[in-house]
């Protein structure tokens, strides 16, 4: 457990089963194994490089040149994941936002419009609770619930883990709604097509400049609630120029989950997204 | 807050490089769109890697371009 923010160790994640009915540890995808690597002095005086790795000796020590990415793991994971998406002809997309933007909410909606002739399967991320993968049954849809503990975002391989509970058909569309934070998750590939972002109105319409990352990793921006705007006094034009900003590629929809104002927009952009059966 | 996952991939990644040897430096390249928070990520690779061959060790800071996070090249101890 890190002391500076309570991150989970992988020990207490949890996924759900379809049903909701038990909850399981879910064991992380095995990290490359450590400890392999016999050491390259065995090659004997004059060793060439052991895994045809150059290395320098100097007076510290053994210099190792890596070149790696940090996240090479998850990306791998991220890959394998897109790659089976693709295979399959379903759209998957990310859900990021900040606790209480109305995701699930959302979601809840765009499955009462769409499910019918669009089939949506749903992985909750959230710390605690099965709540939002209980709505999204309640709602008609298929879900599996992850909880992260104390962890603060999901990965590829707790993604790829839920997609063998949920085996999402082909022509589907899958919503992977992260856990709640602006932050971290912008960092994690999940394989996605892309990430969709989900502010709302009373948030205050400067969040995509205080959360820049985010905002620049989304492919499209929601701005929820918009019929609360004249009430917590928030400013449209000032939020599109915002998020035009930090990431002029962005496309923007403004809807009302609860109302459905807006909600056509959405759900035809959805429907334009999702691949051509060949 | 993520960088506690990022110090474990980082360890993980570097102790299999080093064949057993003990670590005394890791550098990592990292660029001011990475979204990495550096004392937060040295914090959490103190925690993480404490108790294996790369405790100890010294986390190295070059600045990178965009959102480049990259480990560049580790320093091992000679035999």
């Amino acid at each position: 457990m890190c002391g500076t923010c309570g991150c989970a160790t992988k020990g207490e994640l949890r996924i759900s089963d379809l049903s909701g009915a038990q909850m399981r540890p879910l064991q992380a995808a095995p990290r490359p194994v450590l400890y392999t690597n016999p050491g390259h002095h065995e090659a004997g005086p004059g060793h060439g490089p052991a895994k045809g790795r150059a290395h320098l000796h100097e007076p510290r020590g053994e210099r190792i040149p890596l070149e790696q990415a940090v996240l090479a793991h998850n990306d791998q994971h991220a890959a394998r994941n897109r790659a089976w998406f693709a295979e399959r002809g379903v759209l998957a997309l990310n859900l990021v936002s900040s606790p209480g933007s109305g995701k699930t909410t959302l979601l809840e909606q765009t499955i009462l419009r769409l499910h019918a002739t669009v089939p949506i399967s749903v992985i909750e991320g959230d710390q605690m609770t099965s709540n939002d993968a209980d709505r999204i049954r309640a709602a008609g849809a298929r879900a599996v619930q992850i909880n992260t503990g104390a962890g603060c975002h999901l990965e590829a391989d707790m993604v790829a883990q839920a997609m063998i509970e949920l085996e999402p058909q082909a022509g589907s569309i899958l919503m992977i709604e992260n856990v709640g934070n602006l932050v971290c998750p912008a960092m994690f590939d999940l394989g996605e097509r892309l990430k969709v972002a989900v502010i709302s109105t009373p948030e205050g319409e400067d969040k995509p400049l205080k959360y820049p990352h985010m905002f620049r990793a989304a492919g499209l921006v929601l701005i929820n609630k918009i019929d609360l705007a004249p009430y917590v006094r928030f400013d449209e034009v000032r939020c599109r120029a915002n998020i035009a900003e930090v990431n002029p590629e962005a496309r923007v929809f403004s809807l009302s989950a609860l109302t459905g104002e807006g909600m056509e927009a959405w759900i035809d952009w959805l429907k334009r997204m999702l691949p051509r059966p060949d | 807050m993520h960088e506690l996952s990022l110090a474990g991939s980082i360890l993980n990644t570097v102790l299999q490089h080093a064949g057993g040897k003990k670590i005394s430096e890791v550098c990592i390249g990292i660029g001011p769109l990475a979204c990495v928070e550096r004392s937060s990520l040295s914090f959490c690779w103190e925690a993480v890697s404490a108790d294996s061959p790369a405790a100890g060790a010294r986390l190295v800071y070059l600045a990178a371009e965009g959102s480049e996070l990259t480990i560049r090249h580790l320093i091992c101890e000679e035999d």
